[in-house]
């Protein structure tokens, strides 16, 4: 562990992707704390202002403050990033392990399966899950996870068919080890750099999602404060006061780059061949 | 010099640079190849032999990370100090390149038989009916079989050996004055490599080419060379005609390696040269081997030995056998 | 040798059929017979050396031993028990006592697992403490010469002859009765091949291990062996004592074999059996006998019927129709 932390620190861009990530949740805690404004509170007289020194991001369409509002939307946005993200990983991983793994009929009924649901397009297979489970926001992390679980799927199955045959696996066999552990301590460390990638991919696409979801009506409720509601429904304001599209804009440019700069960095912190090892 | 002078290198350098360090794959190398001889460039893995041949076809020196110093002059003129373009007219044409493996060789799209035809349409811009005659012409010169029918089919539908006569051919086309093998039967099963070398010997005799031959294998040397020189860490150690250099070998690296190759029929137990070849980067003064050297003494750690002549013909390049000679 | 003693290893009309083409119901329809009915046996404490050519089956022949791969058919005995009749977790007891040493010592061992956790794994495996491990792994390295300042080092920080030192420690870490090697010399160089020789050697008068050694370098396998099995296209040829092969070879596969291979011994007479043609493909090889269209001696009898496994001398095994009719 220690060596992998000594790999990863001397990587500039994945520790400062670290620490706004840190920050973040920091912001997401204490947002009530943090944020100048209540972000629900609406103001007529204060609708649409720019960037001023009692509303530093401006104001949206209701007057309400913008600044205050991606502050308490890191809760959401962060929220739903990790966790369907986090679904779609360990699900999609271990359905990628075990088709990739046994092969036979296990292997065609799951490639089956994430084939289907590959064919359909990701925002339409969000809305029937979420028509199916009702709107909430635990079904839209639900209905996010399952759409890119078979992206996972696929990605660590094509992974584990490229070691499999390796002859450290048939090492490891031929002087019994056990297969769960032969998948634990062989397989999955070695195939882990593509998932890794696609995590942080999908981290982005997830927030997004969310914010399509939320707009069609199917995921939070329209006041929420979340950056991808703020960020969709500013698009008709955008021509007049850009700071309503710009800020959350930002604030999600942020996110997905440290996501990614971790994971970049995580990847060739994994692997002992790469860096300062000698 | 004499007439039947082919190649003449003389103190060839080849250096790889990175950040922190320079790797002197090839350092200070000179040796000659007369017409019609075969020359054999026999060293372990990270030797410099491979960094050899790619120098002398100009395959290196042009990043700009690779550092290339010296002369080796071929026919009289110099390669090193050759233009790329007037390289391009050299290679494959009057140097003709065999390589290890034969598939990286092939174009998998393109038929054998154009791709032979190819070499005399670029470099004596043959006509086509012309250059597919030289190729059938060469297909059959290399023993394949049927060759008519052959030049129409894709690398894929040759066998190992097969393939590596048909590069033979390739090599051929133009009909060069001189060959440069590298490890050509490595990839080869026992049988084939047999028939292999035995091509190549034949070759030599018909078309009196030189061929720089490198490889590993000492058996392979002592069974198609006529004259050997042994690498080690980037430097010739010892030079000489192959009987001299297997019943008289003088650098204890030549002797290690003579007595560590398993031979049938004889129940010597081995003896293995202790530890392994060294870093190129990380080389302190003195003789490269005297680590693994069981007769290292003092001035092997301060001065380098140079390749000293110790009889006709016979180089070494170890203070013990110039200490010899100059004994005498 | 002693012939008395009870064979350890006995294989028993051994086959295997990989399955490389379907018909239209998905049937297999076409089979690889990569091990085509082969029988022998292996003393406690022998050396039993398998030579032969690409595609001859001499590494599946290992695996098989191992029970590694299932067997298409035949039987399997080891120390007495029959290896296909056993449940799984017999099985996987009895896998202590036989290991494997691979080719590429680099490939066999997890990159990202430091040599420690590579070492401890087949001991952990079994449920060893901790302190027993430790001890034995301590013994090991010893044993085969690495130090154990290096054991916090991952794979790719070692070279190749110390790699193969590491891939043996581990191989030998459950104090296995019946090692398979297969070809563990043939990724290293020439200087550390004899190295990694002797260290097979001295551990198996060490340790009394029975060794199965399989490559395809005739002289390395004459100098690891007791008595040599010669494998053609899936097939066992010959099989006899090292010495009788070597003075008296009677299948002409053999007789080639020997001499194609390249002698670092310049003066030798070269009189050599050149074979006409390649190694046919092992899906479809030719009937009869598998040699014979290669076989300088091939008669009609040849291509008619395959030649039966035919004990011609005392441990002197033969399957040729020509030397069987000769003896006649």
């Amino acid at each position: 562990m220690l060596k992998v932390w000594n790999r990863y620190r001397h990587n500039l861009l994945a520790v400062s992707g670290l620490v706004f990530i840190l920050l973040l949740i920091v912001i997401a805690i204490f947002a009530r704390q943090i944020a100048p404004h209540n972000p629900y509170t609406m103001s007529t007289a204060a609708r649409l202002t720019g960037p001023s020194s009692s509303h530093w991001f401006g104001t949206d369409q209701f007057g309400r403050d913008i600044l205050s509002r991606i502050i308490y939307g890191s809760r959401i946005s962060l929220q739903v990033g990790v966790i369907a993200v986090g679904f779609s990983f360990i699900v999609g991983t271990i359905m990628g392990i075990i088709a990739g793994y046994n092969g036979g009929w296990v292997d065609s009924l799951i490639s089956r399966i994430t084939d289907v649901l590959f064919a359909l397009p990701d925002i339409l297979l969000a809305l029937v899950i979420m028509a199916i489970l009702g709107p909430s926001l635990n079904n839209l992390m639900l209905a996010i996870g399952i759409v890119y679980t078979p992206i996972f799927s696929r990605i660590a199955r094509g992974a584990v068919l490229n070691i499999r045959d390796s002859l450290y696996i048939e090492a490891a066999y031929s002087m019994g080890v056990k297969k769960i552990k032969i998948l634990w301590h062989h397989i999955l460390p070695n195939i882990l750099s593509p998932l890794i990638v696609q995590v942080t991919l999908s981290f982005a696409f997830a927030i997004l999602s969310e914010a399509a979801l939320s707009f069609l009506g199917l995921g939070v409720s329209p006041d929420t404060p979340s950056w991808g509601i703020m960020l969709s429904s500013a698009k008709d304001w955008m021509e007049l006061s850009w700071w309503t599209a710009v800020f959350p804009g930002i604030a999600i440019t942020l996110a997905v780059f440290s996501f990614n700069s971790v994971g970049d960095g995580l990847r060739d912190a994994l692997d002992p061949r790469t860096g300062t090892g000698n | 010099m004499n007439d039947d002078l082919l190649l003449d290198v003389r103190h060839l350098k080849a250096y790889f640079r990175s950040k922190q360090r320079t790797v002197k794959a090839v350092d200070d190398l000179s040796f000659t190849l007369k017409k019609g001889e075969i020359l054999g460039l026999v060293g372990e893995s990270g030797c410099g032999k491979s960094t050899t041949t790619k120098a002398l076809l100009r395959l290196i020196g042009n990043q700009k990370n690779e550092y290339l110093e010296g002369e080796a002059f071929f026919e009289g003129e110099d390669l090193i100090k050759k233009s790329d373009k007037q390289m391009q007219t050299i290679r494959g044409n009057k140097i003709g390149f065999i390589a290890q493996n034969p598939m990286s060789s092939l174009n998998p799209v393109f038929t054998i038989g154009n791709q032979i035809a190819e070499v005399p349409q670029m470099h004596q811009r043959a006509s086509k009916n012309k250059a597919w005659a030289i190729a059938l012409k060469m297909l059959q010169k290399v023993g394949i079989s049927d060759h008519e029918s052959r030049a129409k089919q894709f690398s894929h539908q040759f066998s190992g050996g097969m393939k590596q006569r048909a590069v033979i051919a390739m090599a051929l086309a133009g009909n060069p004055s001189l060959l440069i093998a590298d490890e050509p039967t490595t990839a080869l099963d026992v049988t084939i490599q047999a028939q292999i070398l035995d091509l190549m010997v034949k070759l030599r005799d018909e078309t009196h080419a030189g061929v720089l031959l490198i490889t590993h294998d000492l058996g392979v040397v002592a069974e198609v060379c006529d004259r050997v020189a042994v690498m080690y860490a980037g430097k010739i150690v010892e030079q000489a005609p192959v009987d001299e250099l297997f019943h008289h070998p003088q650098h204890p690296y030549t002797k290690g390696l003579l007595a560590s190759v398993p031979k049938i029929g004889s129940r010597k137990k081995l003896i293995p040269i202790s530890g392994h070849p060294p870093n190129l980067y990380e080389m302190q003064g003195g003789c490269l081997f005297q680590e693994r050297c069981p007769f290292a003494f003092d001035r092997c750690k301060k001065t380098e030995p140079p390749l000293h002549k110790i009889a006709e013909h016979h180089h070494s390049a170890c203070h013990l056998s110039s200490e010899r000679m100059n004994s005498f | 040798m002693n012939r008395d003693h009870k064979p350890f290893i006995r294989v028993n009309h051994l086959k295997k059929y990989f399955p490389v083409a379907k018909n239209w119901r998905g049937k297999n329809s076409q089979y690889l017979k990569a091990v085509d009915d082969v029988s022998f046996s292996i003393d406690e404490g022998e050396t039993l050396g398998l030579v032969g050519e690409s595609g001859c089956g001499k590494s599946t022949t290992g695996r098989l031993l191992l029970h590694l791969l299932p067997p298409t058919s035949g039987s399997l005995f080891f120390g007495g028990q029959e290896l296909t009749r056993l449940s799984k977790h017999e099985l996987w007891q009895k896998r202590r006592e036989m290991q494997l040493i691979f080719q590429d010592p680099y490939a066999a061992l997890n990159p990202r697992m430091t040599i420690q956790a590579s070492l401890h794994e087949p001991l952990k495996a079994y449920g060893e403490d901790k302190r027993t491990r430790d001890a034995t792994i301590k013994k090991l390295i010893d044993a085969v010469g690495i130090s154990s300042q290096y054991l916090n080092r991952y794979p790719h920080e070692f070279s190749g002859g110390q790699l193969q030192r590491i891939g043996i420690a581990r191989s030998l870490a459950l104090k296995p009765k019946f090692v398979v090697a297969d070809e563990p010399v043939a990724a290293l160089d020439m200087s550390i091949q004899a190295q990694i020789l002797n260290l097979m050697k001295e551990l198996q008068q060490e340790f009394n291990y029975t060794y199965l050694f399989i490559s395809h370098d005739l002289s390395v396998i004459d100098y690891m062996s007791d008595r040599i099995g010669v494998m053609y296209l899936g097939k066992m040829v010959e099989l006899t004592d090292r010495d009788a092969l070597y003075q008296e070879p009677l299948h002409p596969y053999t007789q080639a074999l020997l001499s194609a291979i390249p002698i670092a011994e310049p003066q030798r007479s070269k009189n050599k059996i050149m074979l006409k043609g390649e190694i046919p493909s092992p899906v479809h090889p030719p009937s009869g006998c598998h040699f014979r269209t290669r076989c300088p001696f091939a008669k009609a009898i040849c291509a008619e019927k395959e030649p039966e496994w035919v004990e011609m001398k005392k441990g002197h095994y033969v399957a040729c129709h020509v030397v069987q009719e000769a003896h006649q």
